[in-house]
């Protein structure tokens, strides 16, 4: 009996421990001789190089890059070595034989994974960054799973959120003892500030607040449900301020992720709003890049097949399904870009490709069509811009691309850019439609149509680049009316 | 037998010759379009200027086939592209228009058009533009 009785507690912690596990993910290990550690998760090229380290050398994992097919990024803070406190990235790929670094938990032993290897990351990432966010929870690093807050914090917590100067996030409360706070502060800097904090669920308060929110919402939809999971085991705290007292902002529905439905004009994804300013400055393009991120995790998602590459006509589809037309611009244009300009890295060429699918949106609709094409219609007109062609990875890698990427980076600068971008010549800049690489020759390219134009008051940028084994200047070269005529593709609903 | 041959070769290319000019390529309001047998076909430019390729008189029982170059596309892969129209041989409806060819330099691997029939019906799938599409033949 005793026996039986240890061998359930046993189970019960070892499955309990090992739902947790990557709670416990902590450090990492450099094991070979020379490791390359990099300033983005870009792991191709040498522009983001920091320096090598040595083997044996320990860091501190910070947090991850999940966007790559083959692997992670995983963020790293050097604590050993001559490199101490340097910051970086390396690559962790999913291959065991292809690994450069041990992953070390918190006793900084090597670590044992539990589940599938993405599935994995994707949690541990999740509560890396809750953890980096949070602040009142000195305690949660050292010991995840029990944690007791001074009874002073939480009440204060409490109390801010009852004036609604705190807010619930119910999209990332999962019924846990812990309920995930919103909080806007104000830094040292006198910088306002938005963080998440984590306050042990009061019963007591929560209902309070329901019934508040029922009273402001009467009539409306806004009222908070606890989660069913919500039990006995909270224990109940007398209420100090008196209910009337108690102010309460009308607290959101959590957005539901299962099965999204179509997204219509005016929803916006995260991070997106910042498409709808006029004009967009140049602090706004961190929220830029970070909303282009949501943007291709939005039509990727769930549209892998069993090698895990993504299925074309699917996230072709999604792109229209899923995204606003502001988005489908935004995407189409800094997308293309960053595909089709790819190596050549230059701002002046990503704005003259953006010019050139502005200019066939116009020439298509010129002749009235109905629905109107528009940026998403142009790009993926089949074997228009080969980059979306079927035979080649590059709308695969663009979707991959981290936001760290500095060609990412620099396709949404342009973006921004583009608007007030000057193009010369004027007179001809409207009847530029087609372009090409030079390394390849296509038939239409005749010199009397081809036109040497400027971007910002400069031609676009030559590199020399290896091509077919052999070293060629490349650049894109544009060319004024040339036929073609637009048909719409098979993906638009 | 010299003469012979002659008279082969030239009655050969006078079919031929005529089995072209039933078939013109015009511009009609910046449009290019085709005619055949008196109806006007418009065409899908890929790039560049379309040439009139083929007829394949009875590709099945009571279509016609006009082959066409429709241009070259892309901005670092070209491909040129060769459509198809299929058009009923009785009414002269075009009954769509399907990319037929696709070439390409160093082109392994580059996806084809995949075009079948039988009896009642003409399939066509392509990866490309995504089409999966089966046209019934008239009756």
């Amino acid at each position: 009996m005793i026996k039986l009785l240890l061998l359930t507690l046993v189970l019960f912690f070892n499955n309990a421990w090992s739902q947790d596990s990557f709670k416990r993910l902590d450090k990492l290990r450099f094991d070979n001789q020379e490791t390359m550690l990099r300033s983005s998760s870009f792991f191709a090229g040498n522009e983001n190089e920091i320096g090598l380290i040595e083997k044996g050398t320990e860091a501190r994992i910070t947090g991850f890059d999940l966007t790559k097919r083959y692997g992670i990024g995983v963020e790293v803070e050097i604590l050993s070595g001559p490199k101490k406190g340097k910051k970086g990235w390396v690559y962790y790929p999913l291959n065991p034989d292809k690994r450069d670094v041990t992953l070390l938990d918190r006793s900084g032993l090597p670590f044992q994974r539990e589940g599938e290897f993405f599935d994995f990351f994707k949690k541990a990432a999740k509560y890396k960054d809750e953890i980096k966010q949070a602040t009142h929870i000195d305690l949660i690093e050292q010991a995840p799973v029990a944690i007791e807050y001074d009874p002073k914090k939480r009440d204060y917590i409490w109390r801010q959120i009852s004036k609604g100067e705190y807010q619930i996030n119910l999209e990332k409360y999962d019924g846990g003892p812990f309920v995930p706070v919103i909080a806007d502060e104000i830094d040292e800097n006198g910088n306002k500030v938005t963080k998440t904090l984590f306050v042990r669920r009061d019963f007591n308060r929560m209902i309070n607040m329901a019934k508040q929110v029922a009273e402001v919402n009467l009539g409306q939809e806004e009222l908070f449900c606890p989660p069913d999971s919500m039990a006995a085991e909270d224990t109940l705290v007398k209420i100090e301020q008196p209910a009337e007292e108690i102010k309460v902002r009308p607290i959101p529905r959590p957005e539901r992720t299962i099965a999204p439905s179509p997204v219509i004009e005016g929803k916006w994804h995260p991070h997106c709003q910042v498409l709808a300013k006029s004009p967009q400055l140049e602090s706004d393009e961190a929220e830029m890049v970070l909303c282009l991120q949501s943007l291709k995790k939005s039509v990727t998602e769930n549209n892998l097949n069993e090698d895990r590459k993504y299925i074309r006509s699917q996230v072709f589809r999604d792109m229209y399904r899923k995204l606003n037309p502001t988005e489908q611009r935004f995407l189409a244009l800094s997308l293309t870009a960053y595909g089709e300009s790819g190596i050549l890295r230059d701002e002046r060429d990503m704005k003259m490709i953006m010019r050139v699918i502005d200019n066939r949106v116009k020439y298509a609709n010129k002749k009235g069509r109905s629905p109107k094409a528009n940026e998403l219609d142009i790009v993926l007109q089949p074997l228009q811009f080969s980059m979306y062609n079927a035979n080649q990875n590059d709308w695969r890698q663009a979707l991959e691309a981290s936001p760290h990427d500095p060609g990412i980076k620099l396709a949404v600068s342009s973006y921004r850019k583009y608007p007030n971008a000057s193009f010369e010549p004027k007179e001809k800049i409207d009847d530029i439609r087609h372009y090409h690489a030079t390394y390849v020759n296509p038939n239409w390219a005749s010199r009397s149509k081809l036109i040497p134009v400027q971007i910002d008051g400069d031609r676009t940028r030559i590199r020399r680049l290896k091509v077919r084994g052999e070293r060629v200047d490349v650049r894109h070269e544009f060319y004024q009316n040339i036929a073609w005529s637009f048909a719409p593709n098979t993906w638009r609903p | 037998m010299k003469k012979l041959i002659l008279t082969v070769m030239i009655t050969f290319a006078s079919f031929n010759l005529f089995a072209t000019e039933k078939v013109r390529l015009e511009n009609q309001n910046d449009m290019p379009v085709l005619i055949y047998k008196n109806k006007t076909y418009e065409l899908q430019v890929s790039g560049g200027k379309p040439e009139f390729r083929k007829v394949i008189e009875n590709f099945k029982k009571g279509v016609d086939l006009i082959i066409y170059y429709s241009g070259t596309a892309g901005t670092f892969q070209p491909v040129e592209v060769v459509r198809a129209i299929i058009i009923d041989r009785k009414t002269g409806e075009s009954l769509g228009d399907f990319p037929y060819e696709y070439k390409i330099d160093n082109g392994k691997g580059f996806p084809q058009p995949k075009w079948k029939s039988d009896d009642k019906k003409i399939s066509i799938e392509d990866e490309t533009f995504d089409i999966k599409k089966d046209i019934q033949l008239p009756k």
